[in-house]
């Protein structure tokens, strides 16, 4: 079962390595963006894969905390795309 | 047995998360790997949470994961929502090559690439066409003066250049003072240039009645309103000069106002356009 595991965790960080090379390479701002919300969405499900290896219940409250903060952040980035003020 | 359940579906997530960044990492523009990535890791990632609960059972931590997996299925189409509309108000255009295939103009232009391939006054001349083909054709009744034809003008322009339409109307009206915009008794090209970048339109019209431009040219029937930002100045002069060919066509006039209505007049735009085009063509041969 550890081995299984492991390999998933290989996988996911495989598929965030993908991500950063999106982010890095870009061409354009919102790629860019899209790039940040991928990733913030699969780290949610590397944390909850980290509460079944561990054992500890925290780390959903990890996922859970993330999963919000990263939609807050990507939306203030899409605000930042359209050109307008933060607050309007 | 359970625990084993868990993992065998959140390998389904996991599988679902890889393609999703593959997609992300082909696709060949934004909105392909925005549609292809959101999609894919919203299940991806719900299918890790199942996963989970499936793996602890009936356990606080499975109410978080539920509580999680309600959180993403909210907020990632929202989030991919917001991108896209803050993409596409950047300025980023969806590939000309999708959308070229989705409009159906295909055929006709593979035609054209077979007829005569690489050459450079044909994506010019292409240009102009596509324009043609999806500018905004408007058909006014009665006799007007020309402000109140900018002012009707002005918000459809506007929406075509993403521009306020209050300040379409005033540099439209601004650049009437400077210098009359009527070529002809009954043509007229107001053209003006617009703060940005990447923006480029046209409005073509037809006023029944006729508008009011200045004494020498009282009731003009035909006019194209180009608008543009500095970056492409270049277009602006192309498409004038194929205007300008296109309206001293013989009975172009006549057959413009005979037209029927908004689609005739689009009709009579394309097939002039297209003549003039193949001529062009045999002319360079």
């Amino acid at each position: 079962m550890a081995t299984v595991i492991m390999i998933y965790f290989t996988l996911l960080v495989v598929a965030s390595y993908m991500c950063l090379f999106r982010m890095a390479r870009g061409p354009t701002a919102p790629d860019r963006t899209v790039a940040i919300d991928i990733l913030g969405i699969i780290l949610v499900g590397f944390c909850a894969l980290l509460s079944i290896w561990t054992g500890e219940d925290f780390y959903m409250g990890v996922a859970l905390a993330w999963a919000l903060l990263s939609f807050i952040g990507t939306l203030a980035l899409a605000k930042y795309l359209e050109g307008k003020e933060f607050d309007a | 047995m359970r625990e084993w359940a868990g993992l065998i579906i959140i390998g389904i997530g996991i599988v679902y998360d890889l393609l999703a960044c593959v997609g992300l990492i082909r696709m060949p523009e934004v909105y392909t790997r925005l549609q292809t990535a959101t999609k894919a890791v919203t299940a991806g990632t719900c299918f890790i949470l199942i996963g989970a609960v499936v793996y602890f059972g009936f356990s606080p931590v499975s109410a978080k994961a539920i509580l999680c997996m309600f959180f993403v299925l909210l907020t990632n189409p929202t989030a991919a929502h917001a991108i896209a509309r803050g993409a596409h108000s950047s300025g980023i255009r969806v590939e000309r090559i999708t959308a070229y295939g989705l409009l159906g103009r295909r055929v006709e232009s593979e035609l054209w690439d077979r007829i005569r391939p690489g050459e450079e006054y044909e994506k010019d001349q292409f240009d102009y066409m596509y324009m043609l083909e999806f500018c905004p054709v408007i058909d006014l009744d009665g006799h007007m003066g020309c402000e109140e034809f900018f002012t009707r003008i002005a918000p459809i322009l506007g929406e075509t250049l993403r521009t306020d339409p209050q300040e379409v109307e005033r540099r439209l009206i601004e650049r009437e003072q400077e210098a009359a915009t009527a070529l002809e008794p009954n043509f007229a090209i107001p053209h003006i240039l617009v703060p940005g970048e990447n923006a480029f339109g046209m409005v073509v019209a037809r006023a029944s009645g006729g508008v009011w431009f200045s004494k020498e040219c009282p009731a003009v029937k035909c006019i194209f309103i180009l608008g543009g930002s500095c970056d492409r100045w270049h277009l602006y002069l192309r498409s004038l000069a194929a205007i300008a060919q296109t309206v001293q066509m013989e009975g172009f006039y006549e057959q413009w106002l005979e037209a029927q209505d908004e689609s005739a007049l689009r009709e009579l735009l394309r097939r002039l356009s297209h003549h003039l085009h193949l001529e062009k063509g045999d002319m360079k041969e």
